[in-house]
């Protein structure tokens, strides 16, 4: 005899990975490593934003970094020049880290003095929003090459992130950004975000990007 | 393409379902909703459960139903609720200020899923949970 039967039941559709972030938070937070999860579009400049801070912060903290790219370790090779220890993830065909890829990392390796743990996060606007990795803080790169209407074309990478970092700023007098409209854009989606306008070829904005970073910690520490 | 991500824990969940109740033989349909705020593209979402459906042992007639959610927020300046759009730049549709919080639009959630059970020649049917 044959029936149907209905199951009504709220369970959220990423409740696995929300879960398996949760556990990685809790790693962190033994830890006292700062966790922050970098994302943007392709080719914003995450890695060179990293190299830059990199430079200072390994001065005085104990930084390492978790790489996601879908093929090669080209980024990953680039911040080990800085010196800084480097885990790879390659995602294949996958277009963004999920919590069950850093809780291998973190499994498979010892993180135990590190202040700063850096996530780059696959280049994509889109896709990482949906995946918490168990990050303390969540962070977007946006380009001034890439146009300022960005924040309202992917609203949820920006509504959901702490803070926004426009990259590239040294171009800004060649291209057709407008930064308070961008700065608008962002604070209208998103009331508790820190803006920074950088570039890190003349060092604009590093420092008050760095400082935010280290008050984070800080503010970790005192919890 | 996130969506495919999204289809597999959807058949996980739902296959688990059907596995730890008692009798049952096939997931008829899950029905989930999908708010505006979700990232989640519908057509994207439907294509990858169909193609997928078929991997997950007793999931290969099984349907899935998605159920839109709109957006809904308090603006930041006056408390207003607003559906927040791209037309609008997500502000207020009545003083034009930013989102102060969304209470509607984020979710993505399993709601309901209709399992068909085989029950045993002269068996009846166990009407309380």
């Amino acid at each position: 005899m044959h029936d149907t039967v209905d199951e009504h039941h709220l369970e959220r559709i990423l409740s696995s990975n929300e879960e398996l972030a949760q556990h990685n938070r809790e790693h962190f937070d033994d830890l006292g490593v700062l966790a922050i999860n970098l994302m943007s579009a392709p080719g914003a400049g995450k890695t060179t934003l990293l190299e830059r801070s990199l430079a200072s912060l390994t001065n005085e903290f104990q930084c390492s970094v978790i790489e996601g790219d879908m093929v090669g370790e080209l980024d990953a090779d680039r911040l080990r020049h800085k010196g800084v220890d480097v885990s790879q993830i390659s995602t294949g065909r996958s277009c963004h880290l999920d919590a069950q890829m850093v809780a291998r990392v973190l499994h498979a390796k010892a993180f135990s003095g590190v202040d700063f743990l850096f996530i780059e996060n696959v280049g994509n606007l889109v896709c990482p929003a949906e995946f918490p990795l168990g990050e303390h803080k969540r962070v977007v790169l946006l380009s001034v090459t890439e146009g300022d209407d960005k924040p309202i074309k992917y609203p949820v990478i920006f509504h959901r992130c702490d803070a926004v970092i426009f990259t590239k700023c040294d171009l800004l007098p060649y291209v057709n950004f407008n930064i308070e409209r961008a700065t608008k854009y962002v604070t209208d989606l998103n009331a508790d975000v820190t803006c920074f306008a950088t570039s890190a070829v003349t060092g604009q904005g590093i420092d008050d990007w760095l400082t935010w970073l280290v008050n984070q910690r800080t503010d970790l520490k005192n919890r | 393409m996130h969506e495919a991500s999204i289809a597999r824990a959807i058949l996980q969940s739902a296959t688990s379902k059907l596995n730890s109740t008692p009798n049952a033989v096939q997931l008829k349909l899950v029905q989930i909703e999908v708010g505006e705020f979700s990232n989640v593209d519908s057509e994207s979402l439907q294509f990858a459960f169909d193609n997928m459906r078929e991997l997950f042992q007793g999931a290969s007639a099984c349907e899935l139903q998605i159920d839109a959610i709109q957006a809904q927020a308090i603006c930041q300046n006056h408390n207003h609720l607003y559906r927040p759009d791209f037309e609008h730049a997500f502000c207020c549709t009545i003083c034009g200020s930013g989102i102060g919080k969304l209470l509607r639009g984020e979710e993505l959630n399993i709601i309901n899923m209709r399992l068909e059970t085989h029950l045993p020649e002269g068996a009846k049917q166990c009407t309380t949970r």
